[in-house]
């Protein structure tokens, strides 16, 4: 860990669909620091994705602070969007540009020089590999491809913040290896990288942290260094800890 | 059979989108499409008794037929209704087909392919035959009002519903190979199929400009008798002599010695469903296994400029539009064609109101023209949210402002809209009387109201979106929403229009006795006032809780 800024502040989030039903996610709380690789770890409907979707700004919620590089994602949104790409689980891409259009458009967004777009796009290109299939319309490309190209697009601006919701869904394992390689290099770089999944084993190796949640609440924050100093079974604990707080 | 009529059900509904709407019934939707189907039919009614009417009077060579003449009439009544009907169902055939979006989920299900393909079948048939029934009910039903005709005619009609759409699935079943072809390969030619639906609209309306001439003549003369000549007449019984197997229909109609056309008939029936369940079994099992090509190939390019955001987004809305074969339809090839049906129109109606009353009202008439032709091009603005599908929600987490997202959406479909008026304009200054000044008044009360329906027609997408998972299956504009915005925009037009037609002909009248002044006033700026209300109504409502309404999208 290079450096121990604090880029992601999350305090008592309180978040629901509806005014008359339950809370989906209910007083979670979450920091990440520069250099840290933190993972979300939960069940299907556990609110992984509606925790990262307020997050990102998608979310509007009814309680609770979130900030990210020290801006408030709801007062100073466009300070806070500036600071972290998001890669999200459905792909919400535009699927009739081409690769490259969508990678320029998104640094015009992210105002990325012409210089610095150029040698960004040509380095994603070798690093994932994408050839010239960049130049053909997103529609085109297969699960892996649009996976690679919307994390390309999180990254052209180098942001400090990488969030990934569900990145190893669909993946296979030639590509699943190269993101999580990925992941380490940017977390190395002083970036912080937060993921959701409900992957233990990615999760086990690649993360410093782990948040367990279900039903909306955090159950425990694990610190991954610590806890594989001891004797406990990863699954286990996860599987233990989920089917109480289930019963409870 | 449970299978069957499960299948049947489901494609049913998935065939027929009235019924498809959140599993509930469109009524809203339902009731704007009846209506304006109702008004179009009403209008096709109209028009074909009075050209019947006007038809069987004519006599050749002092001879009086109307029997004659009324099987020539319905032999070209009957080939345009074979020809609208195979281009509907050549359409639909192919969609069912080959660019069924389900056919995966169908692949892997334990389903029975025989009874896939028949649900199919049955829905297509049941819809051909749908529209064969109403087409061809509504033009026996108006010639029997113009020509009383016995219980032959009746029976040997149901023998037409049962005929005509077998011709029709026979024509479908030889031209839908080639069909699918010729649509695969220009799919993802983007500057070809925009040149296309344009030339094609383009000589649509000219034709339709050919329609409100002989309007026109009726209107003026009360007659189009002149019209129908020998040469006329003779090229009508030619048609009426060789144009098998509609012939065949039109004789066993009228003669009571048809037997040989009954034969005629049932054997080419016979054939006719053989061929179009052999064709169409084929062509499901060829198109099951296919993948369409969604792929283009853009040019290498190396260009990394830098662009201001806004213009990146304008830049982004393009592509995505230009790149969607509906989408070039709606948004560009109609905006494209909208000068030829206002000059078309507007010359039409001047002729028409000058050899009426004597009075040339040409600001007037443009602007009704422009106005009109304005709301029906600008409702393309109504699906400026949905299109985007799920992607919209990208946009959520990109460092852009509210303002600017929207801008540049309003700001795409205003250069288009823009664009339409100012060419409708500058063709009625070059190619018509009207004058300069008026001209320039028209394109300001005509971009008034553009703007305006942008705004409220954004907006309502915004409030009724239904996102798709991508901007590739992005749905249709809600039939509310389009509704809306066609009522709003058309009522105002009304006022507008109304209000300038009628000054200018009290002006008109009034020329020769005093001072107009105030009147000519009138003439401007009534139009002028509601169109700027209109704008500012229609700004407000955009603007108002829009944040909240885009917060809200990803609740939805």
């Amino acid at each position: 860990m290079t450096d121990r800024k604090k880029l992601i502040e999350v305090e008592n989030l309180y978040k629901k669909y509806s005014t008359k039903g339950n809370y989906a996610i209910e007083d979670i709380c979450i920091s990440g620091f520069g250099g840290e690789i933190i993972g979300i770890l939960g069940h299907n409907g556990a609110g992984k994705s509606t925790t990262i979707k307020c997050m990102t700004g998608i979310h509007p919620y009814q309680q609770g602070v979130i900030e990210i590089c020290g801006f408030d994602i709801q007062k100073k949104h466009i300070d806070a969007k500036s600071n972290f790409g998001y890669v999200t689980d459905e792909f919400t891409l535009f699927e009739k540009m081409t690769g490259f259009e969508y990678l320029n458009f998104l640094a015009d967004v992210y105002k990325v020089d012409e210089k610095t777009r150029k040698e960004r796009i040509e380095n994603f290109q070798s690093v994932f590999a994408l050839g010239d299939a960049i130049y053909q319309t997103i529609s085109s490309y297969s699960h892996g491809m649009k996976q690679k190209i919307s994390i390309m697009g999180a990254l052209i601006h180098q942001p400090k913040v990488f969030i990934l919701d569900e990145p190893m869904v669909g993946l296979d394992p030639y590509t699943s290896n190269q993101l999580k390689n990925f992941i380490k290099d940017y977390a190395e770089k002083g970036n912080l990288v937060l993921f959701s999944s409900h992957n233990l084993d990615v999760v086990n190796k690649l993360c410093n942290r782990v948040y367990i949640i279900d039903q909306g609440r955090i159950l425990e924050e694990l610190d991954m260094k610590a806890f594989n100093k001891t004797d406990k079974d990863f699954e286990q604990y996860f599987l233990s800890i989920t089917k109480r707080e289930s019963r409870a | 059979m449970k299978e069957f009529w499960t299948l049947f059900k489901y494609e049913f509904k998935m065939q027929t989108p009235f019924f498809r709407k959140k599993g509930k019934l469109d009524i809203s939707g339902g009731v704007f499409s009846f209506l304006i189907v109702a008004f179009l039919v009403y209008v096709a009614v109209v028009f074909i008794k009075k050209v019947l009417q006007n038809y069987i009077v004519v006599e050749i060579d002092k001879i009086y037929q109307p029997v004659e003449r009324a099987k020539e009439l319905l032999t070209v009544l009957y080939l345009l209704v074979l020809l609208a009907m195979t281009v509907v169902i050549l359409e639909r055939t192919r969609k069912v087909f080959a660019d069924d979006k389900n056919k995966q989920v169908f692949l892997r299900l334990p389903l029975r392919k025989r009874n896939v393909f028949l649900s199919k079948f049955a829905v297509l048939l049941i819809h051909t035959y749908g529209v064969g029934l109403v087409c061809i009910l509504t033009i026996n039903i108006i010639v029997n009002s113009v020509l009383p005709l016995g219980t032959q005619f009746w029976l040997a009609t149901v023998a037409v519903c049962v005929f005509m759409p077998m011709i029709c699935l026979l024509l479908v079943s030889l031209l839908i190979v080639p069909y699918i072809m010729v649509i695969e390969l220009l799919l993802n030619k983007y500057s070809v199929l925009f040149i296309l639906f344009t030339v094609v609209l383009a000589i649509a309306f000219m034709l339709y400009s050919q329609v409100l001439t002989i309007v026109q003549t009726l209107l003026t003369t009360g007659s189009i008798r002149f019209l129908f000549n020998s040469k006329f007449v003779g090229g009508m019984q030619t048609l009426y002599n060789n144009a098998y197997p509609i012939s065949a229909l039109v004789k066993i109609l009228f003669e009571k010695d048809a037997l040989l056309y009954w034969l005629i008939l049932l054997l080419s029936a016979f054939v006719s469903m053989l061929i179009v369940f052999v064709v169409s079994k084929n062509l499901y099992k060829i198109t099951l296994y296919r993948q369409p090509r969604s792929s283009i190939k853009v040019k290498k390019s190396n260009d990394f400029t830098q662009s201001n955001t806004v213009l990146s987004l304008v830049k982004k809305e393009f592509i995505c539009v230009y790149r969607q074969p509906k989408h070039i339809f709606s948004y560009f090839s109609v905006a494209m064609s909208m000068p030829i049906m206002v000059y078309f129109s507007f010359t039409l109606f001047d002729t028409l109101i000058f050899n009426t009353i004597g009075i040339r009202i040409n600001f007037a008439l443009a602007l009704s023209t422009i106005l009109l032709f304005g709301v029906l091009t600008n409702t393309f603005c109504s699906t400026n949210i949905t299109r985007d599908g799920l992607a919209i929600l990208k946009m959520k987490t990109l460092p852009l402002s509210v303002s600017k997202i929207f801008w540049a959406k309003v700001l795409f479909c205003a250069i288009v809209s823009s664009l339409a008026i100012i060419v409708s304009c500058i063709v009625l200054i070059i190619a018509t009387p009207l004058e300069f000044f008026d001209g320039l008044i028209c394109l300001l009360i005509g971009l008034t109201f553009t703007f305006a329906q942008i705004f409220i027609a954004t907006r309502l997408d915004l409030n009724h979106v239904r996102l798709s998972m991508s901007d590739m299956e992005s749905e249709d504009h809600s039939s509310k929403t389009l509704a809306k915005v066609v009522l709003i925009g058309g009522i105002l037009t009304l006022i507008a229009s109304a209000s300038s037609v009628f000054f200018a002909l009290f002006a008109g009248g009034l020329k020769v006795l005093t001072s107009t002044k105030v009147i000519q006033v009138c003439i401007y700026l009534i139009p002028t006032v509601i169109g700027g209300i209109y704008l500012v109504c229609g700004f407000l409502y955009f603007r108002t809780n829009i944040l909240k309404s885009f917060e809200r999208l990803a609740n939805d």
